[in-house]
């Protein structure tokens, strides 16, 4: 269906580092990803495994003075954003890609009011006319009601510190909201939030994806949203993408090993008492396992692990794992198993 | 806000009680024999005694400091022991010179160190951000003295552009007396010549005060604006598609402003000190020049009142900083309400 | 599970995942005191001027000038092979008189900083500890008092009013200084007194004494030695200062301030009588601050 539709996102084999005292930190380590207008894709890992860090690469928000990227591509929307003008780059901003932040307590300026900011915004996004402060600030106030918060003209005059985590968060979102941008990147945006607010917050993405063939990148450590809000699902391990899939498959045919321990780490209401989950922590970035990422800590290594990088094979339609224990025993998976992907494909 | 002035100035008046009797003490307590400092070893006896009893000297001490303070709260600091004048005279007549040298300096150091400041921390890591970095080093290493001779040396005597003792030229007659400040007068008394000469005589001194201070909050803010440029709040406006330039001069300078207001008014107690040094070096005539030489004679009446002077000149410029600094970080409102 | 716990440390320890050996803490604090080339160089400068200052007497060519010494004969002569740094105006030899002031320069750095320091940092302790409680008040409010008036001022009219000497200008600087770390060490041991772990001293019945000296001061140390670095420098400034107006060392036993004091008397002809000594103390005072700001790197734990 995809190969139909041109990619609104791709990134290529991207690779970044980071410089430290002790030589580079090999964070984000050769990762390819695509986004399809109208698609909203989950990107799920542990923490410090890169997610964050790729994303604010699309922004261009990592600082320049201690990023290298060694090699890799950003296309959105046909233009390589790694060799953008700044024009162009602020075009982008304004009005291709959101961001809503991770760190809800360090997004906002603590020395501005919360509706300085917005209006601030608003005013650079190049759609409204800027004499018209009035029509400006009732968007901010709009965007403000969106998240669910009450009062928002005594939110406009507030100065962050006199919010709470949460509403901070929701401002963060309604920020990123305020103005229509084509693709949404939301770092994690709930994770301070009631789960009734994350129930609404979510669906309040999903239309705005839906709606207007727009996109949405979903980054979160919860499988549980993942299954709820995406289509599309890609495992990030140790700076690398361990494994992509359509959600509804991520939970019949977990493949990679590190997806397999993943969805046991998660707790089942059935009950069923508490499973064997992962060993170890993610690895050093500065000397990483030469081979595999994952194989220090994976129950099915083999010599081959600890020696190549896996690279991705495609087990079944739109089904990637970076795993040497499919390679070519998964050509013969894939022709007895066939049918059952292909319903699966079409699902998502 | 109002509370927050309230309590601040309480505190001051509070903290100024406690300084007045600092200053006693140094005044009083320290030197031992009063009289005998005052009139020399070879007045007589009954001279010192009539002293003693004009200075209450032969009271409890406790009964002395009060007396002593309500004297100073009715703005009489007694008689200087050298000049016989009164010392509050002297004081109404170099205090504005003291003001006008320290005001040009802040002048300086506001002007010099924001722009230095900023352009090291947009250039940071290039050679702009080297020489300034080494120009604070400069100004870290030389004492304000040091750096006062070695402007008196080029301008004074090798180039001999710049007039560099005094307040205004011998030839020159100073404006009419209005607030003290010559500048300023010359200004309102429509005297153009004697304005511009004052204000030619107070670039250099004022200059030689600002240069350590100047430089040490250029380093500030340089390396607060390079802290908060990596702040997350940066990076979520920058993501927003803010033009660069909203970016430094808003949302990037106004949370580095706080830290280096405050360094100011810090400095500012060194520079006041240094001020004894500089004036004397140039010859100016204001109150540490007064007070250098009140030392160096040991005027108790003259030190007490030009200690108490500047402690309450500092007092009301930290006052002030204190509240620029709550109107720029509204963060500092509690922390600084809660003092 | 506490089997499997245990597994994955030893896994951990072996991969050298978990949180650095003190033979890494090492390399770190290595690693970000040589970062900055600076702090190497002003380690650099410290040491010889710890090396002049002990060896003064030893090291330089003319001992004798330091003294009352006269030579009118070579009076007044600029720099030259002989005199580097020039002769004053009764012909003393102005190098062994600045490599001379090193000493009573760092003299008054280590008088100063050994009294006022652990003075105010007991009392910083005790008004940390009892944070909020009456003995606070009294110890920090004087501390505001002595904070109120500008250090250099302070120090002068004490200075003056006692016998100019070496002596008094110590003891005039030492008791301008100590409040200074009074409000270090303050703020420092008030933020740690809430802690857990003092709280947790507290209920199982340590004394105040212990928790103090054990678990409150060792959280100050760090930016207790980083401002002793950084204030040398203050220190040599302030000395500098009190003998430019005579209230330091008494001739003709000479000192940086003195010396400049009497050299810009006879500027601009005698330029090297100011010059050399204003460069001595530029030297001192550059050496100590690069050194601190190199142990502030060193003690902060952000960075990479």
């Amino acid at each position: 269906m995809e190969q139909q539709t041109k990619a609104m996102l791709s990134i290529e084999d991207l690779m970044i580092w980071y410089k430290t005292y002790r030589g580079y930190a090999k964070v984000v380590d050769g990762i390819s990803l695509e986004v399809f207008p109208g698609e909203k894709v989950g990107l799920v890992g542990e923490s410090g495994c890169g997610k964050t860090t790729t994303m604010k690469a699309i922004m261009q928000t990592l600082p320049a003075d201690i990023i290298h990227v060694p090699q890799g591509e950003i296309w959105f929307e046909g233009q390589n954003v790694l060799t953008m003008t700044k024009e162009q780059l602020l075009k982008m901003r304004r009005t291709g890609v959101s961001m809503i932040s991770q760190s809800p307590l360090s997004a906002l300026n603590p020395v501005f009011t919360v509706g300085e900011q917005l209006m601030d915004i608003i005013k650079y996004s190049g759609q409204y006319s800027k004499a018209n402060k009035k029509e400006m600030r009732e968007v901010a106030l709009e965007a403000i009601s969106s998240v669910m918060l009450p009062d928002p003209e005594r939110i406009m005059n507030s100065h962050p510190h006199q919010l709470s985590g949460g509403m901070r968060q929701r401002i963060c979102i309604a920020a990123a909201l305020v103005t229509p941008k084509h693709l949404l990147i939301a770092d994690e945006p709930c994770s301070a939030l009631d789960v009734t607010i994350q129930d609404q917050i979510h669906r309040m993405l999903r239309v705005l994806v839906e709606e207007k063939q727009r996109a949405l990148v979903m980054i979160t450590h919860s499988l549980g949203v993942a299954r709820e809000l995406v289509d599309r699902i890609f495992i990030m391990y140790g700076g690398t993408i361990v494994e992509s899939c359509y959600i509804s498959d991520l939970f019949s045919n977990p493949s990679h090993p590190y997806t397999v321990g993943l969805l046991e780490c998660v707790p089942r209401l059935t009950g069923g008492g508490l499973s064997t989950g992962i060993y170890g922590y993610v690895p050093d970035y500065i000397n990483p396992p030469k081979g595999c990422r994952f194989c220090p800590r994976c129950s099915k290594a083999m010599d081959i692990c600890r020696e190549q990088k896996p690279s991705p094979v495609e087990i079944a339609p739109g089904h990637h794992v970076a795993c040497f224990l499919y390679g070519d025993r998964a050509q013969e998976k894939e022709a007895q198993n066939k049918t059952d992907y292909k319903a699966h494909g079409e699902g998502g | 806000m109002l509370r927050f002035i309230g309590k601040r100035l309480m505190m001051g008046v509070l903290v100024l009680i406690g300084t007045s009797m600092l200053i006693f003490v140094i005044a009083r307590v320290v030197p031992g024999d009063v009289a005998m400092i005052a009139l020399g070893a070879r007045a007589t006896e009954s001279a010192r005694e009539a002293l003693r009893e004009e200075l209450h000297l032969n009271d409890p001490l406790p009964v002395q400091y009060v007396i002593w303070l309500g004297n100073v709260l009715q703005g009489d600091f007694g008689n200087s022991f050298i000049t016989r004048r009164p010392v509050a005279d002297d004081v109404r007549q170099f205090f504005p010179a003291t003001l006008e040298l320290v005001f040009m300096s802040g002048v300086f150091i506001v002007l010099g160190a924001f722009s230095l400041g900023m352009l090291a921390g947009k250039y940071k890591n290039t050679w702009v951000d080297g020489l300034i970095r080494v120009l604070s080093y400069v100004g870290i290493a030389f004492p304000a003295f040091v750096v006062g001779i070695v402007l008196l040396l080029i301008f004074g005597h090798n180039f001999q552009i710049m007039p560099i003792l005094g307040r205004i030229s011998p030839g020159v007659a100073p404006p009419t007396h209005i607030t003290g400040f010559f500048v300023l007068d010359g200004i309102l008394t429509g005297n153009f010549a004697a304005a511009g000469n004052a204000f030619l005589h107070l670039l250099l001194p004022s200059f030689a005060l600002a240069l350590g201070p100047l430089v040490q909050s250029a380093r500030i803010l340089r390396s607060s604006l390079v802290d908060n440029s990596n702040k997350e709040y940066m990076s979520v406006s920058t993501a927003a598609g803010l033009p660069p330039s909203l970016l430094t001069r808003k949302y990037l300078l106004k949370p580095s402003a706080g830290p280096t207001i405050t360094v100011m008014g810090l400095d500012f107690s060194a520079l006041l000190g240094q001020a004894f040094l500089v004036e004397r070096i140039f010859n100016w005539p204001g109150l540490s020049r007064y007070g250098i030489n009140a030392m160096l004679n040991k005027d108790l009446n003259a030190i007490s009142a030009v200690v108490l002077i500047i402690g309450i000149t500092f007092f009301l410029v930290n006052f002030i900083v204190d509240i620029i600094i709550v109107f720029i970080d509204p963060r500092m409102r509690i922390g600084r309400e809660s003092v | 599970m506490i089997g499997v716990t245990q597994e994955a440390t030893a896994i951990a320890k072996k991969k050298g995942w978990l949180s650095p050996s003190t033979k890494e803490n090492f390399r770190i604090y290595k690693y970000k005191f040589t970062r900055n080339r600076l702090s190497v160089f002003g380690l650099a400068l410290v040491a010889i001027s710890l090396f002049f200052a002990f060896f003064a007497l030893q090291i330089v060519p003319f001992p004798e000038h330091i003294g009352a010494f006269v030579d009118h004969a070579n009076a007044n002569n600029p720099p030259s092979a002989v005199h580097w740094f020039g002769t004053d105006n009764v012909g003393r030899d102005v190098f062994s008189r600045v490599i001379y002031c090193f000493r009573g320069a760092l003299l008054m750095s280590i008088v100063v900083l050994a009294i006022s320091v652990p003075v105010g940092t007991v009392l910083g302790l005790i008004a940390g500890y009892n944070h909020g409680r009456p003995v606070d008040t009294v110890i920090m409010r004087i501390t505001d008092v002595f904070l109120s008036i500008p250090a250099l001022i302070l120090a002068l009219s004490i200075a003056s009013i006692l016998t100019p000497n070496m002596m008094n200008s110590m003891l005039a600087v030492t008791i301008m200084w100590w409040p200074w770390y009074t409000r270090l060490v303050y703020t420092q041991s008030s933020s740690v007194a809430k802690e857990y772990f003092v709280r947790n001293a507290e209920l199982i019945g340590a004394s105040k004494f212990h928790i103090i000296i054990k678990e409150i001061l060792p959280n100050c140390f760090s930016p207790i030695f980083t401002k002793m670095a950084l204030d040398v420098g203050w220190v040599l400034l302030m000395g500098a200062a009190l003998s430019f107006v005579g209230l330091g060392e008494q001739p003709p036993i000479p000192a940086f301030g003195q010396m400049i004091a009497d050299g810009s008397r006879l500027m601009p002809q005698n330029w090297w009588l100011t010059l050399f000594p204003a460069l001595g103390i530029a030297f001192m005072i550059l050496g100590f601050n690069f050194l601190g700001d190199g142990l502030r790197d060193m003690f902060d734990k952000g960075g990479h």
